[in-house]
């Protein structure tokens, strides 16, 4: 059943190449390139997670500002509140910054590098094997991206290392537990409507499909997630974004593995 | 009461016709397909002093400017406004109103408080309503500048800049643009 489902959504995707443009704003990794300079884009995500095995709903709430310093440097701070150890409060906060080092621009197309960099700190319990900086876990993240932008076709490649620690409030990692993870994402992204453009003011509507995984070598577990997503551009200035996120395999225990996630973001250009 | 009219018509002629005005310019951006991508140019774009107003055609990412009267206007900040925004230039054309000048392959000319190098024209004189071509590293597809490289000798082709070639009382280090017709 889970094959076909993934089998189906492979095809509308081969059918969707047919008559549409490339996308690369993906929901769930961030893309090489970055937000315009001078810009401040405000930004806030819900993830609404299944902790199956509690038998509860998780909520996240992660506040986030963007700040786009010059065309190759973007800085972002967020904050993290979560009823995952009630009451719902912060439990969390992080800086990230994104270096593009490599941009080759032809009409329509391009392909760029950054490198990003991601440190968090949380005060949460650590009840999961799972490693996120972005969330959960105090310590940094350090990665690569490279995407290729064409006409019809948008693809996103990730590969990061992250490092964790303790949590702030005395909340130890368990013994057995890895203390650092390597992060790989691939994305593609392609816009469904409008069929032309011809305003800013035209609704966008994109689809992306994204793969997600984690690799412990320490203790050598692992999981790998599929997220298709939907995205809706207002005015050229509003993005939502909603997705599911699913496991399709994996060996260690997490928070969830399925999870919905809504988003809104709003972009200010040259405000600064 | 005709003859005063037809008088200031004329001055305001002269004013908004003015030789040396950059009046207008199309540029084709490179690096994007999104309309929120292309958003950001407009915006940049529109945001430069010298910007009058811009019409875009989201689908070729092609943005049409034109240009307020007796403000100068520098191709760099054109370009800049586009990379700032995260792309690039793919070309950029540009039309002014010279006076009668005398142009010939590698020579310069002063237009606007800026030094403009041409490249790939023939001996003769221009005047008048003249669209030109911007050349310059970063306002062409990379493959183009290496081509355009046979159009000239000079040093200041690769650099940008005034160089020891460049002896028509141009400041040493002052920006050259390269353009052809």
């Amino acid at each position: 059943m889970k094959s076909i489902k993934i089998v189906s959504i492979m095809l509308l995707w081969i059918l969707l190449a047919q008559q549409s443009w490339a996308q690369e704003l993906f929901n769930y990794a961030e893309p090489a390139s970055n937000m315009p300079a001078k810009s401040i884009g405000i930004r806030l995500t819900n993830n609404i997670l299944d902790e199956q095995h509690l038998g509860r709903t998780t909520y996240q709430l992660l506040p986030e500002i963007m700040w786009g310093v010059s065309k190759k440097l973007m800085l972002h701070a967020d904050g993290v509140m979560s009823n995952s150890t009630p009451p719902f409060r912060i439990v969390g906060a992080g800086v990230y910054a994104k270096y593009r080092f490599l941009s080759n621009d032809i009409v329509h197309r391009h392909f760029r590098m950054a490198a990003f960099a991601r440190l968090g700190i949380n005060n949460g319990h650590l009840h999961y094997q799972e490693i996120e900086t972005n969330g959960m876990n105090s310590g940094a993240e350090l990665g690569l991206i490279a995407t290729q932008l064409l006409h019809k076709q948008a693809i996103s490649l990730s590969l990061s290392y992250e490092k964790i620690t303790d949590n702030a409030n005395q909340n130890k990692i368990h013994d057995g537990f890895a203390h650092q993870a390597l992060n790989c994402s691939f994305s593609t992204g392609r816009l469904i409507l409008p069929k032309k453009y011809t305003s800013y003011r035209q609704t966008n509507m994109n689809l992306m499909l994204e793969m997600l995984g984690q690799y412990q070598p320490d203790v050598r577990l692992y999981y790998l997630d599929i997220a298709p997503s939907l995205q809706f551009i207002i005015n050229s200035q509003t993005r939502i974004d909603m997705g599911y996120r699913k496991q399709i395999a994996g060996t260690m225990e997490r928070m969830a593995t399925n999870g919905l996630m809504i988003r809104v973001e709003h972009l200010l250009f040259n405000v600064l | 009461m005709k003859n005063l009219i037809l008088f200031f018509a004329l001055i305001l002629m002269g004013i908004t016709n003015s030789f040396g005005q950059i009046q207008s310019a199309s540029l084709t951006a490179s690096g994007l397909t999104c309309s929120m991508c292309s958003k950001s140019i407009y915006k940049a774009l529109s945001s430069l002093p010298s910007v009058q107003s811009v019409d875009v055609d989201i689908d070729k990412s092609v943005f049409n400017l034109v240009f307020k009267n007796g403000v100068k206007v520098q191709p760099d900040d054109i370009k800049n406004a586009v990379t700032d925004a995260g792309f690039a230039v793919a070309s950029l054309t540009m039309t002014a109103n010279f006076p009668p000048t005398d142009i010939a392959n590698d020579k310069h000319i002063q237009f606007e408080g800026a030094t403009y190098h041409l490249l790939h024209v023939a001996t003769k004189s221009i005047s008048g309503i003249i669209t030109f071509t911007l050349l310059d590293k970063n306002y062409v597809p990379n493959v183009t500048f290496r081509r355009n490289k046979k159009y000239t000798q000079m040093k200041c082709y690769e650099t940008g800049k005034a160089e020891a070639c460049c002896h028509s009382g141009v400041a040493a280090g002052s920006r050259i643009y390269h353009i052809t017709l």
